[in-house]
């Protein structure tokens, strides 16, 4: 099996001592930065991205594996500890997970919460195996004008999923699209939008873009809940562990989260949030005591946890497959792939098996030692919750600063990035979601280009967008998606109706 | 109506839509011809993006109303609490900073800069412990620096005199 002879020599890199001693310490740094109220997963793999630039490669996506699964279960602690979560897809984790605590339960809470992550994580990578190369491989077909397709269809799916409205979805969608024309055209070598500024010639990295939003942008918003007492964790417990009788309620419930998280997370635009949420909404229908949901119910906390792992790692099909990624962490984690000079997409199995493949190894070995780390060592790591966040976010500016720097030695960038962190600010105000500009940004260039190789094969003519059965199928998916809401209004009027 | 005492920027954000989508396409109109194949083809897919921003604009100013806009900005002023204040003021601050940080980046050198960057901002958001916040960004700065250029091989501006 080809398959196997590829997951096996990825494993023996990920297990190398040097690799072994990276995702140990990226996964501590990134739970650090994921404990961080506000901050989480997308924002740890921001801002601690400049620490894998002058690795191999395969070290610097091991380093990211770490970081992004440590943010993940950093994310998690504050969620269960203090009621506050790094992110959206840890939100589902405060239902339950708070109470537990309250209820003097933290311990189970937190091996819970890393049990689910951990097997949800480990068996969303069997998926992952499993479909990548079929999904990869059929991609090749594509001509531009399906490329073109393609990714207006996950751009259509990402503003339509997006919190908000949809036509504000759109509207963030094609503000990223200009954002991604500026700068000198590849193709006939005129600069467009650069307002003569030499630095903007080379356009405006997608990486400011995102470090800017998730940094800064993060950063700000949280800067209204620092005046605000601080919540103090609880800091003793006892053996982190979980009892037979919660191991009995929970499994069928991470069983049963994990390939919905799977498949949630492997659509553009859906994500973690998303995932853990319709994982939690679904036990509770599914439980024979639906008002202990909230109160303190294990299987509360362990459903949304196994969903939220299998979503992030149903996240990087899009992205390593077709180079699309479907969420702002797998974003940065393409954005540093192509900094390492390798472009994700159908060609990166058969080009780089050593790295598709080191990837997923090292998400494997990540799980592992990240579940390992964070069961004993809980009571060490959450200390640092009790680091005031005055002190720790003027640290992570620094860092994305630094960053920032790192990427173009250019202090342009500071007011690229900065002005992308108000411009997040604001966008949260006037709740336009900023996931679908994120996506446009990345993967404008090259819908453009693919737009108009498409067009100058077919001298102009636009038949070439609906000329194969391929392209009428991605038209079908992204008029259901974009009508999705229309058609879900349809069905309830019919069953108010009967 | 409870629905339609709340305020939304909606409108607001139709209009900043349009405007930016007319300004962005006459810039995309008025750039230079290719000097090969399709003359128009640099200023195609930026004249398409335009327009979806004009017509998606449009259709949110249609949808909103310029009241809901004027309601959510009234609620702001009512609303706002000491505490709103006290973050915007440390918004703008750090903005401040930002230029300034961008500005004396390379003449100070990283270890510098930084150190007043993240000390100052530290010192807006904590004003009461300036010496230890100090000390603070002074360890930061001078650790991050050790890391990106000995252990990461990331040159960052050298500070003059001190040469670190």
């Amino acid at each position: 099996m080809d398959i196997l002879q590829h997951l096996m020599d990825g494993l023996l890199i990920a297990m190398q001592p040097y690799h072994l001693v990276l995702i140990t310490f990226g996964g501590i740094l990134g739970t650090i930065v994921g404990m961080l109220p506000g901050l989480g997963p997308a924002t740890g793999v921001a801002v601690l991205l400049p620490l894998t630039f002058s690795m191999s490669p395969t070290a610097a996506l091991i380093t990211m594996a770490g970081v992004y699964y440590g943010a993940m279960f950093g994310g998690s602690r504050s969620s269960i500890l203090i009621n506050t979560p790094g992110d959206g897809a840890a939100l589902a984790a405060t239902f339950d997970g708070y109470p537990m605590a309250m209820n003097g339960k933290a311990e189970s809470a937190l091996a819970i919460s890393a049990i689910a992550s951990f097997i949800g994580g480990l068996i969303s990578v069997v998926f992952l195996i499993a479909l990548a190369t079929p999904v990869a491989k059929f991609a090749l077909k594509f001509g531009p004008a399906e490329y073109f397709l393609l990714m207006v269809a996950a751009l259509a799916m990402t503003s339509s999923m997006a919190k908000g409205n949809m036509i504000k979805g759109f509207i963030s969608t094609l503000f990223g699209l200009a954002v991604a024309t500026v700068g000198i055209d590849a193709q006939s070598g005129i600069s467009r939008f650069t307002f003569n500024i030499l630095e903007l010639q080379t356009g405006i990295d997608f990486l400011v873009v995102i470090i800017g939003l998730y940094a800064i942008g993060e950063v700000f918003k949280a800067f209204s809940d620092i005046n605000s007492g601080k919540k103090i964790p609880q800091r003793k417990f006892g053996k982190i562990w979980i009892t037979k009788e919660e191991w009995k309620k929970s499994w069928p419930a991470i069983l049963r989260s994990t390939p919905l998280g799977f498949i949630v997370g492997a659509l553009p635009g859906a994500g973690g949030t998303m995932a853990s949420l319709m994982a939690y909404n679904n036990e509770k229908q599914l439980s024979k005591n639906p008002d202990d949901f909230g109160k303190g119910e294990i299987v509360g906390l362990a459903a949304p946890e196994a969903a939220n792992n299998a979503a992030s790692v149903g996240a990087f099909i899009p992205m390593l497959t077709l180079g699309i990624p479907g969420s702002g962490t797998t974003a940065i984690m393409m954005g540093a792939l192509l900094m390492l000079g390798i472009q994700p997409g159908p060609l990166l199995f058969t080009q780089h098996p050593d790295v598709a493949w080191g990837l997923i190894a090292s998400m494997i070995i990540g799980n592992f030692v990240l579940a390992i780390v964070n069961i004993p060592m809980a009571g060490l790591l959450v200390r640092v919750l009790s680091i005031p966040s005055k002190v720790l976010y003027p640290m992570v500016l620094g860092l994305a600063f630094v960053g920032t720097y790192a990427i173009s030695n250019s202090v342009i960038d500071f007011y690229i990035m900065v002005m992308f962190g108000i411009i997040g600010f604001f966008m949260e105000k006037a709740k336009i979601p900023s996931a679908p500009m994120i996506l446009a940004v990345i993967v404008g260039g090259t819908m453009e280009q693919s737009f108009r190789q498409a067009t100058r094969i077919s001298d102009g003519a636009l038949s070439v967008f609906w000329g194969s059965p391929l392209a009428i199928a991605l038209i079908a998916i992204t008029v259901i998606f974009v009508g999705f809401p229309g058609i879900k209004k349809g069905f309830a009027l019919l069953k108010s109706n009967k | 109506m409870e629905k339609q005492k709340k305020g939304n920027f909606d409108f607001l954000t139709g209009a900043i839509s349009v405007i930016f989508g007319i300004i962005y396409g006459i810039m995309a109109f008025g750039l230079k011809r290719s000097p090969m194949g399709d003359p128009m083809a640099p200023s195609i897919f930026p004249l398409i993006v335009s327009g979806g921003l004009v017509i998606f604009g449009v259709v949110l100013l249609l949808k909103s109303n310029l009241e809901a806009t004027k309601i959510a900005f009234r609620k702001i002023k009512e609303n706002t609490t000491a505490n709103d204040i006290l973050s915007r003021k440390m918004i703008i601050m750090t903005v401040v900073a930002a230029i300034v940080y961008a500005l004396i980046f390379h003449i100070l050198g990283y270890v510098i800069s930084t150190f007043l960057f993240v000390g100052f901002i530290m010192s807006v958001l904590e004003p009461k412990r300036i010496v230890k916040n100090l000390i603070t960004s002074a360890i930061f700065s001078i650790i991050v620096y050790y890391v990106f250029f000995y252990l990461l091989g990331i040159s960052l501006p050298m500070t003059p005199i001190l040469n670190i």
